[in-house]
């Protein structure tokens, strides 16, 4: 008997489900739509075909973030899913660039739902419910089931997933898949070192910095913030990543606090669980294994650092 | 008693020289009788980018200025973000070509085709 790998050391199921409708959801239509948000983003929009999905950064430009967005290309039209709470900012920010281009925008997320099935035994389960989520391996590849119900793919860093958008007030579930609550999302996610906005991801951190190199075309020409953001790439200017710290089980690191190696700023916490931290580590201490100080209650313990920068292209 | 003068209404000049190379391109692309339009798009490293057109028409609303035996049209949006500006041209071996002398433009991206406000 073949038994499937406990989602992470913190749960013992291998699989989960979550609704995260409070993300965001924009349905973009027009002739200039993919033009326009190829200007204002990281990646190569350009290179979307309908049935697939990138993700991009939305960038100021001084080269921050504004929000990750992944954009799905659904053949007459584009959605855009946003971090929670920014699809009134990201709708602003697109409106402010638009000036004779053909694009209308319009929050979807009143019409839809919005679930997350994490674990491998989930795409069987999505699969054996009419949802055909074992045909999707591409990251953001998506297929319409029932004319309404819309399946990406969309792994949580290297735990296979799938996402279902299906119309407001349907509550999708799958048979054997109990659904959880935020905090047993944000454990995967922080174990799985993946970055969220606001805690890694807001305006006063750059994409390379946040490990998402991988959204960034470097090749594709002009997008708001691409001078900043090559340079930086280039010059090899990158003062801070984001890193993993390990801490006693017993300990929960707080947001903000401060970390140290010899009595030298090395960076502070983003995101934190009891035993866990995402942090951003100042380049010149950031190794895997190192260890740091991190202030704590009335004193400092001390972290170990896993690294999760993504590897370098040859 | 001093009298308090209006202050002229902001506008989009464009130079002599600028409004000659104009023509010569107008000449060469077989539009010897076209305007220019003026306008601005999101995107470029800075934010916005500057954009010229040899047009026929203007579009309903389009701002009509008329400079140098040269009508430069431009749209109310864009219109916010350039208005003062002046184009001029830059010629020789080291020029730029036309050069936009925004006062909205806080800064330029490192080529000068993008600006941010």
């Amino acid at each position: 008997m073949i038994t499937k790998a406990s989602l992470s050391p913190r749960l013992s199921t291998d699989t989960a489900a979550f609704d995260i409708s409070d993300s965001g959801r924009l349905s973009v239509r027009g002739d200039d739509a993919l033009d326009l948000l190829n200007r204002l983003s990281t990646n190569d929009l350009e290179l979307l075909q309908p049935g697939g999905g990138m993700a991009t950064v939305l960038t100021t430009n001084k080269g921050r973030i504004i929000d990750l967005l992944r954009v799905l290309h659904l053949g007459d039209r584009l959605l855009i899913l946003t971090s929670p709470g920014t699809s009134d900012r990201v709708v602003e920010w697109i409106d402010f660039y638009t000036f004779a281009e053909d694009i209308t925008v319009a929050d979807a997320a009143p019409d839809t739902s919005h679930f997350l099935f994490v674990g491998e035994g989930a795409g069987d389960a999505l699969s054996e419910a009419g949802f055909g989520a074992w045909d999707l391996v591409e990251p953001l590849s998506h297929a319409i089931a029932d004319g309404t119900h819309t399946i990406v793919r969309a792994d949580l860093g290297s735990i296979p997933a799938w996402e279902v958008i299906a119309p407001h007030g349907q509550d999708i579930r799958a048979d054997g898949i109990e659904r959880h609550g935020a905090n047993v999302l944000e454990t995967l996610r922080i174990e799985q070192g993946v970055p969220a906005f606001p805690s890694e991801l807001n305006d006063s951190r750059n994409p390379l910095e946040a490990n998402l190199k991988p959204h960034i075309n470097f090749n594709k020409g002009c997008y708001i913030g691409q001078e900043v953001v090559a340079r930086l790439n280039t010059y090899d200017r990158v003062q801070r990543f984001l890193c993993q710290l390990v801490v006693d089980d017993t300990i929960t690191l707080d947001p903000g606090s401060a970390l140290t190696v010899d009595g030298a700023d090395a960076g502070e916490v983003a995101s934190s669980i009891p035993g866990l931290a995402l942090a951003y580590l100042r380049k010149r201490f950031y190794e895997d294994g190192a260890r740091v100080q991190v202030q704590h209650a009335d004193g400092s313990v001390q972290a170990t650092v896993s690294d999760l920068r993504p590897p370098e292209d040859d | 008693m001093m009298q308090k003068t209006a202050p002229a209404p902001l506008t989009i000049n464009i130079s002599e020289e600028a409004a000659s190379h104009v023509r010569v391109f107008a000449q060469q692309s077989g539009k010897p009788d076209s305007n220019l339009r003026v306008s601005v798009k999101g995107g470029g490293c800075a934010g916005m980018t500057y954009v010229l057109d040899l047009v026929d028409t203007p579009l309903e609303e389009d701002k009509v200025v008329e400079e140098h035996g040269m009508k430069l049209f431009v749209d109310r949006k864009s219109y916010i973000f350039l208005a003062g500006t002046i184009l001029e041209y830059s010629g020789g071996l080291n020029g730029k070509g036309f050069v936009f002398n925004n006062p909205n433009a806080k800064t330029t991206c490192g080529c000068g085709t993008s600006f941010s406000v």
